[in-house]
């Protein structure tokens, strides 16, 4: 079995309409529009941390709640800061909750890290889908446990250590119904 | 057709003149015995010269391993093929002798225990036929088989050959009867059973072992000599309950799957799931020819490995014996096959390949079934198996359900794939190929190239008689019994459909086709699944299928194999018409249910009607090819489209499209032309010859499609076409519903409409729908006032449509029926 290549392709009318056949140019088309939806289209949460966040530094549930309203499995994620700090490591961590408050743990078993060494303005990045990641001087991308969670599970962003002096640091989880 | 003629095999069988050849190979013996010199392909390095005898331009060369030892006197001669559908295709195992002149004794020799083999019984055989041209490239199996005899006579051996389907006469999950070596109470996860190591069937891929002791199932994960461990007390709906020292326990296994995964995996797996194949000679990793490496590539120099071994995308490949360590592997998945012309090339993931030549490495194959445990499965090889076939019908019905049989007894594998596999799943065994292979009870489709038989290439047309009854090949009403029970042999779920359409046509009692199945547990995809394969075995049988006999001359008859279908008749042929009601035979796809093949040249089939009455038409996807560069007006060059394989020619799809017309667009329909595809380029085997010419030389990557379906009332303009492929059929918004047997539509739609024309009335949802379940007859149009655009059905809707209603299916202005789902 092989997968009809994403393709954003429009079908022609002159493809679905009365008398025409129905061939492997049309279904092709039509295989790789569904296909280019499934593979490509994702939403995205972002937990944000603006200005210096060294203070909130060991405190849980920063930046609210996130749940999800459907199955969904994780596609990518990516994450950076700003400016860099000059002491100490950024360390996030993310904890999945059940049942409507239930703590089920931390979604990492290698939770992502932002170092000093870190250039201002810079990210990392890691599409599961694709098994490809980007992730300069100063970051550890993380490991999580589960690419999937269910309906009415929700994303707690709780920051275990951060950088002296370090801004604006952003964490996004990218994310599609399953 | 079923049987794959070489390009020069096809042209061979059509000379007038056959000199025909019969090759026997036997696995492990280096003779090719043949009824005539065996020749084969001239290769770089063989010894010949310019001038030689026999040595002609394209012609083969004698083949040193080649013995014309075989008589034809008491080979078998005639080939049967014969299916009975409602049965579950059980068609007849086929036995296949060859008469060997034991010239100078060396058959005598070469069959003599250890001489090249073990033993010449249980070897794999495989008979061809040949046309004149080089073996193997242009032979074509007809026959595999194990040997099951050797008889001696006077000068000569007899070879008997039996057909693969003989290898599935064996017992399978042998029923185990032992007792406890010890009394258990109801909560012990471990228990002894007496004599029983090394006799049960562990649970491994798709199998859950059991015991019964009294009323109890109770599950093991594990077996250590006499002991079972892991167990799981009161399983499948049973309770558990202590039970005596020496109570009589009883095997029971349950087997899950996919209807057409657990076929293979009982054919194909072999105790241990060791290789099927070994010691196949590898001469060379990556580097093809010294400017050619494919990357991760075995080079076998066997052009026919693929098929001759059966080998399919997912099998698994170990190497021993190569110079280079990382050339050593065992199970790499085979990813891809490479043909090129003196080699097939297997590209494996896993291992990491170096490059290495003149390797003395040897490799072994296992199939991607073989994962059932010891004792469950028939140890065939994949080239007695039609896998490519099985995993065409999976791709048919991607949504099959998956069985939980019940294994109570020991299984004869046979009885069982047939009945309990295939046959409530709608599917039926039959051998094709020289293969054990199967096919599904779905009204004709033209899955391969079509033959088209009519008085041109059929004999005896003036006796040609159509055969139609109620006593044969007809059913109106089908019953399922399935979802039996763990501990009793009571089905606790039935499905019955009758027939209303066939009983008001025909006025007869109720003609039952009852199925019963272990393994169809009752849920709701279960019972989706039997509604649907309901309504396709009465499609098939409801209205007394038309059967006739013909007789074809070889060339067109030889491919020709059970199950295929063919466009059968023309008007020449002066047979009735029945749903015409002329004797102006219209051409019709039926269904090849017995082939006779006397391999001296003379073949005769019985066809099967198997859409007669339908209120539908079924048809496949008709192919694209995108244009290639360096085409001409007359000459279209042809890219690979679509997924066509490496083994592939992208012309091929276009096979049932000679003499038909075909069009010429690019993707957004700016530009089309129409022109009539004439032949395959003898010149080359990219390019397609059409007639008129285009307008101007077609651009790369313009499309190959089917126009239209013709917008008129001639039924046999493109006929073939229509009975082949699917078109569009119109959807007619409602203006206004009149009352519940008559609606209003615009003017541009009424010309839409035909009397008697089947359509289904319903809003978005379906909630108003005018069929409220599949067997029951679709409204009819009766008649049409274009006057005031209403047309009034032959029935109540059950409801009055409101404006924006839709009419579905209604047909073609030919009378053409509309084109239902399978």
């Amino acid at each position: 079995m092989t997968d009809i290549a994403d393709a954003r392709t429009l079908i022609q009318e002159e493809e679905t309409r009365y008398r025409a056949p129905t061939s492997e140019s049309m279904f092709t088309r039509v295989g790789g529009a569904i296909n280019h939806i499934m593979n490509r289209q994702y939403d995205t949460h972002s937990f944000f941390l603006n200005g210096r966040y060294k203070l909130g530094a060991g405190t849980v549930n920063l930046d609210g709640l996130y749940v999800f309203q459907f199955d969904v499995e994780v596609v990518a994620i990516s994450f950076g800061n700003a400016v860099p700090g000059n002491t100490g490591n950024t360390t996030i961590d993310i904890h999945k909750l059940t049942g409507g408050g239930t703590d089920a743990g931390s979604i990492f078993t290698v939770k992502p890290v932002i170092t000093t060494s870190a250039g201002a303005d810079s990210y990392a990045a890691e599409n599961y889908e694709t098994a490809t990641s980007v992730s300069p001087s100063g970051y550890t991308l993380p490991t999580l446990t589960s690419l999937n969670f269910d309906q009415f599970d929700a994303l707690r962003f709780d920051l275990d250590s951060a950088m002296t002096g370090a801004e604006n640091l952003f964490f996004n989880i990218h994310f599609r119904p399953r | 057709m079923a049987l794959e003629l070489s390009v020069k095999a096809d042209l061979l069988k059509d000379q007038t003149n056959i000199e025909q050849q019969l090759i026997l190979e036997i696995d492990g013996i280096p003779f090719i015995y043949g009824a005539i010199t065996v020749t084969k392909l001239a290769l770089y390095g063989d010894d010949i010269k310019y001038g030689d005898a026999g040595l002609v331009y394209g012609g083969g060369i004698p083949d040193p391993d080649g013995r014309a030892y075989i008589s034809l006197e008491k080979t078998t001669r005639q080939i049967t093929q014969q299916l009975e559908v409602d049965k579950g295709g059980v068609g007849s195992v086929q036995r296949f002798n060859v008469q060997l002149v034991d010239k100078n004794q060396e058959v005598t020799q070469a069959f003599r225990p250890g001489e090249y083999v073990d033993d010449i019984l249980s070897r794999e055989a495989n008979v061809y036929v040949g046309f004149g041209g080089s073996h193997p490239e242009d032979s074509v199996r007809i026959f595999n088989g194990i040997i099951t005899s050797q008889q001696a006579s006077p000068g000569s051996w007899i070879v008997g050959i039996d057909h693969p389907e003989y290898l599935k006469r064996q017992d399978l999950f042998t029923q185990v009867q032992a007792q406890l070596d010890g009394a258990i109470g109801a909560g012990d996860t471990s228990l002894t059973l007496k004599n029983v190591a090394g006799t049960l069937v562990e649970p491994g891929d798709s199998v859950r072992s059991y015991v019964r002791i009294d009323d109890e199932l109770i599950e093991f994960s594990g077996v250590s000599g006499n002991v079972l461990t892991g167990l799981t007390r009161g399983s499948l709906t049973s309770v558990a309950a202590s039970h005596d020292d020496e109570a009589d326990a009883v095997s029971f296994y349950t087997l899950s799957g996919d209807p057409i995964d657990l076929a293979l995996k009982l054919m194909l797996s072999n105790d241990g799931n060791v290789a099927f194949k070994t010691g196949v000679e590898l001469p060379a990793f990556e580097q093809v020819t010294p400017s050619t490496t494919i990357e991760n590539g075995l080079v076998f120099n066997d052009t026919r490995i693929k098929d001759s071994l059966g080998l399919e995308i997912g099998d698994l490949v170990s190497v021993s014996g190569a110079t280079e360590g990382a050339n050593n592997f065992t199970d790499g998945v085979i990813a891809a096959f490479v043909k090129e012309p003196t080699a097939t090339v297997i590209i494996v993931s896993g291992p990491t390949l170096v490059v290495e030549t003149g390797s003395s490495a040897v490799a072994s194959f296992k199939s991607k079934y073989n994962t059932l445990p010891t004792g469950a499965g028939c140890g065939m090889s994949p080239s007695q198996v039609d896998v490519a076939q099985h995993l065409r019908m999976k791709t048919l019905f991607p949504s099959l359900p998956d069985y939980e049989h019940y294994i109570k007894d020991t299984i004869n594998a046979k009885e069982f794939i047939t009945n309990e596999v295939y046959f409530p799943a709608g599917f039926y065994q039959v051998p094709r190929k020289g293969r054990s292979s199967v096919n599904t009870t779905i009204p004709p489709l033209v899955l391969d190239d079509l033959v088209e038989l009519n008085n041109s290439n059929t004999e005896k047309a003036a006796t040609n008689k159509l055969t139609r009854g109620i006593t044969k090949n007809f059913y109106n009403s089908v019953v399922y019994k399935f979802n039996v029970d763990s501990l009793d042999d009571r089905y606790l779920a039935g499905e019955v459909q009758i027939s209303q359409r066939s009983k008001n046509r025909i006025n007869t009692g109720n003609k039952s086709l009852t199925i019963t199945s272990n393994g169809f547990r009752d849920t709701a995809d279960t019972r989706n699944y039997i509604k649907a394969q309901t309504r396709r075995f009465l499609d098939r049988w409801q209205f007394g299928a038309e059967s006739i006999q013909v007789e074809t001359n070889y060339k067109s008859g030889f491919p020709i194999e059970v199950a295929d279908i063919v466009l059968f008749g023309n008007a020449d042929l002066q047979i009735p018409d029945v749903e015409e009601g002329s004797r102006d035979f219209k051409p019709r796809l039926m269904e090849v249910v017995n082939k006779k093949l006397d391999i001296r040249g003379k073949v005769s089939l019985e066809l099967l009607d198997t859409g007669v009455g339908l209120d539908g038409r079924f048809g496949v996807i008709s192919p694209n090819s995108f244009v290639g560069s360096g085409s001409t007006t007359s000459k279209v060059v042809l890219k690979a489209s679509f997924g066509t394989g490496e083994f592939e020619l992208e012309r091929d799809k276009w096979t049932n499209f000679l003499g038909e017309e075909i069009r010429v667009r690019n993707t957004t329909f700016t530009y089309t032309e129409v022109t009539t595809l004439q032949q395959f380029d003898p010149e080359t085997l990219t390019a397609i010859l059409v007639d008129p010419p285009l307008s101007g030389a077609p651009a790369e990557d313009l499309i190959i499609d089917l126009p239209d379906y013709p917008d008129n009332a001639d039924a046999d303009d493109r006929r073939k076409m229509k009975n082949i492929h699917n078109f569009f059929t119109p959807v007619v918004d409602i203006v206004s519903g009149i009352s519940t047997t008559v609606f209003e539509v615009a003017p541009a739609d009424i010309d839409k409409f035909l009397v008697d024309a089947y359509v289904i009335v319903h809003n978005d949802s379906f909630s108003d729908a005018s069929t409220p379940d599949a067997v029951t007859d679709d409204l009819q149009v009766v008649s049409i006032d274009t006057g005031t655009n209403r047309v009034t059905v032959s029935g109540d809707m059950g409801f009055t449509p409101s404006a924006g209603y839709k009419v579905n299916l209604i047909g073609f202005k030919d009378g053409g029926l509309p084109y239902r789902l399978i």
